[in-house]
């Protein structure tokens, strides 16, 4: 296969690799607001006054209101043995 | 013909230790926080599919230390045929062979194949995608082309420092074509392959969080002396002879092209730069056995066979099986058996069936992958003087926080109590 060809394949490749991220980016677009990035220290002090392992929350959704910013989040704990069903929890500051 | 017979030989002992050396005592250290983090896929600063491999081979072959060390120990092997085939592209059968014999039996990366960290999966990737590049670039044949994207994504995915060697190389090609790289495929690949882990990284605050978090003070240069004693002192123990070999091996350097300086360079670099105190670094000085195979290809056969000897007995003294022997330069992880291999089942039976339990002190995530209760992390919790339930105390100062708790087990480690 010439070169270029290969080139274009892994362009294709990439794309593909890439499309499952792209949902993500209105989420991470939330943190270009300095009230989310002032928020999101307290939200995650939240998390941990639950007793919660922060690697194991994933972050689902930004609301910022006019008076208060709230993040979703959902809790998947997983040990060795056991996964638990995941927990949907919100917290606003 | 002979004593090429033999030498050869003798080169195929010497590898064939190294591999069962890989093998051996994997289930004896305990799971370390890193390791349970990487095992459990529980880590936010880290792209997925290094952790995916992990939890793949736990899938196969259940939740288990060995298990998910298994992954380290085939990667570990992988690599040494890796090192074998870019040896071979640069030089002669008989230099790869040597360089092999030298990688087989490097003891910072016989250590840590028999560990679930991430390094061996990374350093592997990093020698695949050098190996592709050199072919790249020389045969100019599609498929190593192709290979060189696969590999590159695969470093970036499996570690976010992974992108490091692609984006050095990129910039080593851009160098070489003085700037011409719009005509030029291979650059085009490279740049292709870093694509995925910037939109990863984009779309996953925890890894800016975790570059934020530790920028300036792990991650960097500052105290530079600092982090050069203790990247030396971190060094010593795991390496022993190989050191001074590797210093040595400096003499050949001019005959490796730039893009294994650039692999030496990171690799020798990466511990200073993000962690000089953290071992697993030490895995990328692996790299070091291709100016050291160079260095002993030079050599007199007896000469090499004797510092082959040398390093073999060297590596035996920090890594040979534990049931064999032990001696003072023993590897600390093998002294003696984990803690939490032994004292597992205890602290369970005293938690009985209880559904979760609150820890005090400093918990690491092997603490989650040894209790099978589900384990809350206490120290930011606020716990009423009313609350009920099980807690599991590594700081016996923490058990003011729980007055008139019940002693259910205790050691020399941790309290398990009920209130």
């Amino acid at each position: 296969m010439p070169a270029w060809r290969t080139v274009l394949l892994c362009a294709l490749l990439t794309t593909l690799l890439c499309v499952p991220l792209l949902p993500s980016l209105p989420l991470s677009a939330h943190f270009l607001s300095p009230r989310v990035r002032e928020a999101a220290p307290d939200a995650l002090a939240q998390l941990r006054t639950r007793g919660m392992w922060l690697v194991n929350v994933q972050l689902k959704d930004i609301d910022e209101r006019p008076d208060q910013v709230c993040f979703r989040w959902e809790y998947l704990y997983r040990s060795r043995t056991t996964t638990l069903p995941p927990e949907q929890i919100t917290t606003c500051r | 013909m002979m004593r090429r017979h033999l030498e050869s030989a003798g080169l195929w002992i010497v590898i064939v230790v190294g591999v069962a050396l890989r093998m051996t005592d994997i289930a004896f250290p305990d799971i370390s926080t890193d390791e349970a983090q990487f095992a459990l896929g529980a880590s936010a600063a880290q792209p997925p599919f290094g952790m995916a491999l992990l939890r793949f081979a736990q899938e196969i072959f259940g939740p288990s230390a060995v298990a998910a060390r298994s992954v380290s120990v085939l990667l570990g092997i992988v690599t040494l045929g890796v090192i074998y085939g870019i040896v071979r592209h640069l030089f002669d059968r008989k230099t790869a062979l040597i360089t092999l014999a030298v990688a087989a039996i490097f003891p910072s990366h016989i250590l840590f194949s028999r560990l679930a960290y991430l390094s061996v999966p990374l350093s592997c990737a990093w020698l695949a995608v050098l190996w592709a590049y050199l072919k790249a670039t020389s045969k100019r044949q599609s498929l190593w082309l192709f290979l060189l994207f696969v590999f590159s994504v695969a470093a970036t995915l499996i570690k976010t420092q992974g992108l490091l060697l692609p984006a050095t190389l990129l910039l080593g090609r851009a160098i070489e074509r003085k700037g011409k790289v719009l005509r030029d495929p291979v650059s085009w690949i490279l740049l292709l392959s870093l694509v995925p882990i910037a939109l990863y990284i984009v779309t996953h605050p925890g890894i800016a969080a975790t570059l934020l978090l530790y920028g300036g003070t792990m991650y960097g240069v500052s105290g530079f002396w600092s982090r050069m004693t203790t990247l030396l002192i971190t060094w010593w123990p795991v390496l022993l002879l190989a050191f001074p070999v590797m210093i040595a091996s400096l003499a050949t350097m001019k005959r490796l092209p730039w893009p294994v300086w650039v692999l030496l360079l990171l690799g020798t670099a990466i511990g200073l730069v993000l962690g000089p105190g953290h071992e697993y670094y030490t895995t990328h000085l692996v790299y070091w056995a291709l100016p050291i195979g160079l260095l002993f290809a030079r050599m007199a056969t007896p000469a090499r066979g004797l510092l082959l000897a040398l390093l073999v007995a060297n590596t035996c003294a920090i890594l040979a099986p534990h049931a064999l022997f032990a001696t003072p330069w023993t590897h600390p992880l093998y002294h003696e058996e984990g803690y939490w291999n032994t004292h597992a089942d205890r602290i369970n039976a005293a938690l009985a069936d209880a559904k979760s339990v609150i820890a005090l002190g400093s918990v690491g995530h092997h603490v989650r992958w040894y209790v099978t209760a589900q384990v809350l992390v206490g120290n930011d919790m606020d716990i009423a003087p009313s609350h009920k339930g099980l807690f599991i105390v590594f700081d016996r100062n923490e058990l003011t926080k729980i007055p008139q708790a019940t002693i259910l087990y205790e050691d020399e480690t941790l309290v398990v109590a009920r209130k």
